[in-house]
């Protein structure tokens, strides 16, 4: 029998453990080589050497900002402080991607192993783990994982018996997207609302309870135990010149294969989403792929090309952000896209800042404006120039770059833009002429009756009448029907 | 009971090396089959939870040597949901769509007769760290 | 118009108590107002303000606080809820997806307003960030069931069983 693994542009890191061991059975995790890393951490290194090693891997943030982790952990290290405080953020908040919430219910232990060797290494005795409130099953599989830990001997005190002590707790977030900031998020932790506070202070400095305090994504923290255990030089063999490992996305939208992909760094968008996603769902025309969730923008076919990494997707006008990739076909509106984002983001602004409070729902009310028709091309400057507005003086990361998913469309699809603010757009349905065969099936299918013409003549629409339900579109066996 | 050294933990390890191989190779000393279910947030909305205990209750009715483990998600949502089969002395495979009323088939076709079921065979695309 | 009610001599004295006892067991109960709130809103499915006064006055905090935080998060509610809540998830990816036709489809159904509860206390209709199954978007969810893959047929095909559920069928 052939073997099933053939050449992959799939390689996992973080995921290595997720659909092949039981999450709930810490024995299963320790099968796989779990907690050896930590063993090894404890027996064998000093924190400066564990420092060092994540240093030298290169590792960077996943959860969008790439900050490289090692340095991350050198800063609150340095810290003088009686307490310190290790945090997990597993807020992912980007709606539309799930890798974090995969990696907690596929493989908790893996988040918690890497929890304590950064505690070690920066002198933290206690760890977070911020998780949002609906992911219930992520949350369970987490306190189980927690539990049988700490049975083990891996949380609580002389682990390994060493003079090292940890313990971990979890923390539910209730809904709110800004919480994903940091400063935000240990606000929450501290049970107030989650709003942002300015930076400096960073939290290496001054966290939570005022203590140097280490904030990293789930992902990065997956990575750590890998890491540990296979070295530095392992994990730069993997991956670009300044992003080195692997990336976990979230394949969503208008594509086949749906579902969680880690690639290495450098990977082409091509080879994503043709050949590990199979594809357009339809076969349809790809349109672009939205990146960064609410904070990113669109990439479009020009551009699929690219090997992904932090520096060259910003490069082509969008972010790398936590993983999220949303596919859109040749039916997605582009500024109804950016408008969802837009409400997405003046709902979620915590009213901190003005710039972003009102900034936010005056950019969310042009695009309204533009898509009910109501609007004219002096929007659009007007939706430039407050972008840029909202972008440069808003105080936290969610203003910063809420902006984004319209400049970035904007500047690619200008002239669905314009369709609307010269209210050119059609919004009916129409029949090509050169094309109708008349079969009259479309007019049997109208759910208005408003299709009419002969057996064997050209048909013809009333647009007063079509609610542009589409139906027609569907039944035309010779592609006669043009969308609007 | 509490592991207080490496070399304990390795000893732990030790005691899973079938399991491991099993799951990675396909290899085992023992001929003990394992069909892993993946339980996740995706595959449950999908019905994997039933698939879980129907393939329970039809391993134990007709008296097969196979155990059921729960797992993640394998990130294939798009046929979730998902099931690997493990026998001994042969690769793993993965399946997709198997809801419960597949299970049937699933444990006649693959677990008994030992065939390939092709409708619902799943090609593994990712190659994967292995520590 | 709601008036303000302050009075939680009305609310049930187990569930106040299990609260209670809940406050005493943390170590950090100020801090851990959220948590505290979680445990509140799964008691009382929502919290309205005597809850949040009971909560301010067991913690030793400001009502205004506990109602900051409440209002805050999205995740709480101040409003009591229908007995079932049908979540359609509004994340990008099932959006993109037609999540908006399904929400409608409830909307228009049930004819009830977002956020608003039937005549009958039976339902109330939400949208939801991205739970994590984006893989079947469209998703709905009722309680911890999740229905993936939604359509608009489906929609109402939730509404006819969670209805016949109460019927005792
Ligand atoms: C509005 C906003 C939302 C964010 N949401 C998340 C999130 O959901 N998850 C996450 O890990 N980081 C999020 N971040 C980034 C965090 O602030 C922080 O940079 C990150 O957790 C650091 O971890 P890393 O270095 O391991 O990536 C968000 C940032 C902003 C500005
Ligand atoms: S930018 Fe927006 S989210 Fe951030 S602090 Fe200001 S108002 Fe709050
Ligand atoms: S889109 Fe619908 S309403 Fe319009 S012509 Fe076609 S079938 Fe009729
Ligand atoms: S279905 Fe197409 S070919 Fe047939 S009558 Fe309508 S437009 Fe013409
Ligand atoms: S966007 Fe709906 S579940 Fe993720």
């Amino acid at each position: 029998m052939d073997t099933v693994v053939k050449d992959t542009l799939q390689y996992r890191i973080a995921l290595r453990n997720c659909g092949l061991i039981n999450p709930e059975n810490i024995d299963d995790y320790i099968a796989v080589k779990g907690y050896e890393a930590l063993a090894v951490t404890l027996e064998q290194y000093t924190p400066k050497k564990v420092i060092n090693i994540v240093k030298e891997s290169h590792l960077r943030g996943r959860g969008g900002g790439g900050f490289p982790t090692g340095i991350k952990w050198e800063l609150t290290a340095r810290e003088q402080s009686d307490e310190k405080y290790i945090i997990c953020n597993a807020d992912e908040g980007d709606p539309g991607a799930f890798m974090d919430r995969s990696i907690l219910e596929g493989d908790p232990h893996s988040v918690i192993e890497a929890m304590i060797i950064a505690g070690y290494a920066i002198g933290a005795s206690k760890g977070y783990v911020y998780i949002r409130a609906e992911y219930p099953l992520a949350i369970d599989r987490l306190e189980t994982a927690i539990k049988q830990a700490k049975s083990y001997g891996f949380l609580g005190n002389n682990i390994f018996d060493s003079n090292f002590s940890f313990d971990l707790e979890l923390k539910l977030g209730a809904g709110a997207f800004v919480c994903g900031e940091e400063t935000a998020l240990i606000n929450s932790l501290q049970g107030l609302r989650g709003e942002p506070t300015k930076k400096p202070p960073f939290p290496s400095v001054s966290g939570f309870r005022q203590k140097p305090t280490n904030v990293n994504n789930v992902e990065t923290f997956a990575n750590i135990p890998a890491i540990i255990l296979k070295g530095s030089d392992w994990f730069n063999a993997i991956g670009t010149d300044h992003s080195k490992g692997t990336k976990v996305f979230a394949l969503a939208g208008k594509i086949n294969n749906v579902g969680l992909v880690e690639v290495p760094m450098g990977t082409t968008l091509r080879d994503i989403i043709y050949e590990i996603g199979g594809g357009i769902v339809d076969d349809k025309q790809f349109k672009a792929v939205q990146t960064g969730g609410p904070s990113g923008g669109v990439i479009t076919e020009e551009n699929l090309d690219t090997p992904i990494d932090y520096e060259s997707i910003r490069n082509i006008g969008s972010m790398m952000g936590s993983g999220g990739m949303i596919v859109l076909d040749e039916d997605d509106d582009m500024v109804e896209i950016s408008k969802f984002f837009l409400d997405f983001t003046q709902d979620e602004s915590c009213g901190k800042c003005t710039p972003c409070r009102i900034g936010t729902k005056r950019l969310y009310e042009i695009l309204e404006r533009l898509t009910n028709m109501e609007g004219s091309p002096e929007d659009l400057d007007l939706l430039e120039e407050l972008a840029q507005n909202v972008k440069d003086s808003s105080l936290c990361g969610l203003g910063q770059s809420a902006p984004n998913p319209i400049l970035s469309t904007i500047d690619r699809f200008r002239e669905e833009y314009e369709a609307y603010a010269y209210r050119t757009k059609r919004t009916t349905y129409a029949i090509d002429d050169n094309k109708c065969i008349g079969c009259t099936k479309c007019s049997r299918v109208c759910p208005v009756d408003c299709i009419t013409g002969e057996v064997k003549q050209v048909h013809v629409i009333n647009e007063a009448n079509c609610i542009a339900c589409g139906a027609c579109y569907n039944a035309c066996p010779v592609d006669a029907i043009i969308k609007p | 009971m509490a592991i207080k050294s490496l070399d304990a933990l390795k000893a732990k390890q030790k005691e899973f090396k079938d399991q491991v191989s099993l799951r990675n190779e396909g290899t085992s000393s023992s001929d003990r089959i394992e069909v892993l279910v993946g339980l996740a947030t995706c595959g449950f909305a999908v019905g994997a939870d039933d698939t879980f205990i129907a393939l329970e209750k039809k391993i134990k009715e007709d008296n097969i040597n196979a155990k059921v483990t729960p797992v993640g998600c394998i990130g294939y949502c798009h046929r979730e949901p998902t099931v690997q089969v493990n026998i001994p002395g042969q690769p793993p495979i993965l399946y997709g769509d198997i809801t419960e009323d597949k299970v049937t088939l699933l444990v006649d076709v693959v677990l008994k007769e030992q065939k390939i079921l092709e409708e619902f065979y799943l090609e593994k695309t990712f190659d994967k760290a292995v520590l | 118009m709601t008036t303000i009610d302050l009075d939680y001599s009305t609310l049930d004295q187990t569930k106040l108590d299990d609260l209670t006892a809940y406050i005493d067991s943390l170590e950090h109960p100020e801090e851990s107002l959220i948590h505290v709130l979680h445990r509140a809103q799964k008691l009382f499915g929502y919290i309205p303000y005597n809850v949040q006064f009971f909560v301010a006055k067991t913690l030793k905090i400001g009502a205004a606080r506990v109602n900051g935080v409440v209002s805050f998060y999205s995740f709480f509610n101040e409003q009591k809820p229908g007995k079932y809540t049908i979540s359609v998830c509004m994340g990008t990816a099932c959006y993109v997806r037609g999540a908006e036709k399904v929400l409608q489809k409830l909307l228009e159904k049930l004819e009830i307003n977002k956020g608003d509860v039937t005549e009958d206390g039976l339902f109330s209709v939400k949208d939801v960030r991205c739970i994590g199954a984006c893989g079947l978007a469209p998703v709905v969810t009722v309680g911890e069931k999740v229905y993936g893959h939604a359509t608009e047929d489906m929609a109402l095909d939730i509404i006819d069983k969670y209805r016949g559920d109460l019927d005792g069928n």
